[in-house]
């Protein structure tokens, strides 16, 4: 009986030895962390545009070769608000170029929007409720920044520059039904360009917010509000992934709001080759 | 005599604890000896999951580092960075591409020094060790379009990533600086959000 055990035990099949993964293990759970912390889960894009050709002095083109006139369309950004500039006049919604002396056309001041601090308030409430919940207290540098740029009426700007866009496509019809211009064209030259030109001290962060003001329709409160309960709307029914701004970050869906301006795409966007003193 | 059994039975209930308690050690020391936990699925989920990780992170090229120099500002715009040749705004310095070989300008006040101008004039508007770089960069991208018979062509765009304090006096500086050198394009980097 003792013996037949010992044969027994002789030949049953060992245990394949257990691999040491603790120091791989190690690893991993040191590994993985850091990888997750480091990963950024921030979305980058890209805002474009193009430098002003020619160094203050525009390229004398022949009249005759070009009837065209320029529209010139500009945004000054000073410390004092926004300033816009077009070589055209508003007549009763109607776009009409202004000619110059020379045969140039003057650029004359269509509106002035001035800065208003009160505007701020809606960004300082969130940047203050984003730092009680870390329990610091709001940088002031940051602060200010925050401050100085969302004082600027971008709402203001982004109607006004909506009246031009309109006010040139109400022109363009006229003269289409006139017979001066082909279908697609526009009665003025660059129709689709804005230049930005700024002071030297106005922040980064303030051009790119002009840059995406001028781009797109931006919505008003209201139409914000009415917006969200839309989307909520559709989300109850189903719709898992709403696709609602293009590739230039205009919204999509402004048509369901009724708002005839919905998703225009207003203006390439031209950085002036000088400063504003 | 009733005693005496008592005492018997709590004695023999004694040792068949014992005996209980023995058993169950060597069923411990046995378990023990046999590894325990189940390290192998775990070990499973590590791997997918670093592999996950890491194939992730392969194909960020374009991803930009921020950091307490570099912090890019918000935009609604949702166009896509291409690869293309990066400049470097910073709070103290202007680089092209995260090159260590790269010349790098100093800012100091959020100012690029006289001395690093064209001519060492800030009316130029042109940095002159960044018109260096960006015009060799250009060079050699026209190469390569070249080399790879029109392929690879030659667009002139360029992407400024740039802290978002930065004053428009400096923008304004590179800017011009790139459509000299050849890039006439111009991508700013932004997060996207609102």
């Amino acid at each position: 009986m003792a013996s037949k055990s010992t044969a027994k035990r002789k030949f049953a099949p060992k245990p394949a030895p257990e691999l040491n993964l603790k120091p791989i293990m190690n690893l991993m759970v040191v590994l993985i962390p850091m990888l997750l912390y480091s990963a950024s889960f921030i979305k980058f894009a890209s805002v474009n545009a193009t430098k002003a050709s020619g160094q203050g002095k525009p390229k004398e083109a022949n009249p005759d070769d070009d009837p065209k006139p320029p529209l010139k369309l500009m945004v000054k950004i000073t410390e004092e608000g926004f300033v816009i500039e077009a070589a055209a006049i508003l007549d009763e919604g109607t776009m009409i170029a202004t000619p110059g002396d020379d045969g140039a056309a003057a650029p004359v001041e269509l509106y002035t929007i001035d800065v208003d601090e009160s505007k701020a308030e809606t960004q300082l409430e969130k940047l203050r409720a984003e730092y009680k919940e870390k329990k610091k207290p709001v940088p002031e540098s940051l602060f200010d920044a925050t401050k100085r740029v969302y004082s600027y009426n971008f709402l203001e700007l982004n109607s006004k520059i909506g009246i031009i866009k309109k006010a040139i496509k109400n022109g363009d019809q006229q003269a289409m039904a006139n017979g001066d211009i082909q279908k697609g064209e526009s009665q003025f030259d660059k129709a689709d360009q804005i230049v930005i030109a700024a002071q030297g001290n106005i922040p980064y962060e303030l051009l790119i917010k002009v840059m995406d003001t001028v781009r797109c329709k931006m919505l008003t409160p209201e139409q914000k509000k009415a917006r969200k309960e839309k989307l909520a709307e559709k989300k109850a029914e189903g719709g898992s992934k709403i696709k609602n701004r293009n590739k230039y970050g205009c919204i999509l869906d402004l048509n369901a709001l009724g708002d005839e301006d919905a998703n225009t795409y207003y203006y390439d966007v031209i950085l002036n080759s000088k400063l504003i003193e | 005599m009733n005693k005496n059994k008592e005492h018997q039975l709590k004695v023999d209930k004694m040792f068949e604890d014992q005996q209980n308690l023995k058993k169950f050690i060597r069923k411990l020391k046995r378990e023990k000896a046999s590894g325990g936990l189940g390290m192998n699925s775990l070990m499973d989920i590590m791997t997918i999951l670093l592999i996950f990780l890491l194939k992730s992170f392969s194909n960020k090229a374009d991803s930009i580092q921020m950091s307490e120099e570099l912090q890019l500002p918000k935009s609604t715009g949702l166009l896509k960075l291409e690869q293309t040749i990066k400049v470097y705004v910073t709070k103290n310095s202007i680089v092209v591409e995260k090159d260590p070989k790269a010349r790098e300008v100093k800012l100091q006040n959020e100012m690029v020094d006289d001395a690093d101008m064209l001519n060492g004039s800030p009316e130029t508007h042109v940095i002159a060790t960044l018109k260096d770089v960006l015009e060799e960069k250009a060079e050699y991208l026209k190469d390569l379009q070249r080399a790879s018979g029109g392929k690879r062509k030659f667009k002139g765009l360029i992407t400024i990533i740039a802290d978002k304090t930065i004053p428009y006096r400096v923008i304004n500086d590179v800017v011009e600086t790139s459509s000299v050198s050849g890039f006439k394009k111009i991508k700013f980097a932004v997060i996207q959000g609102s």
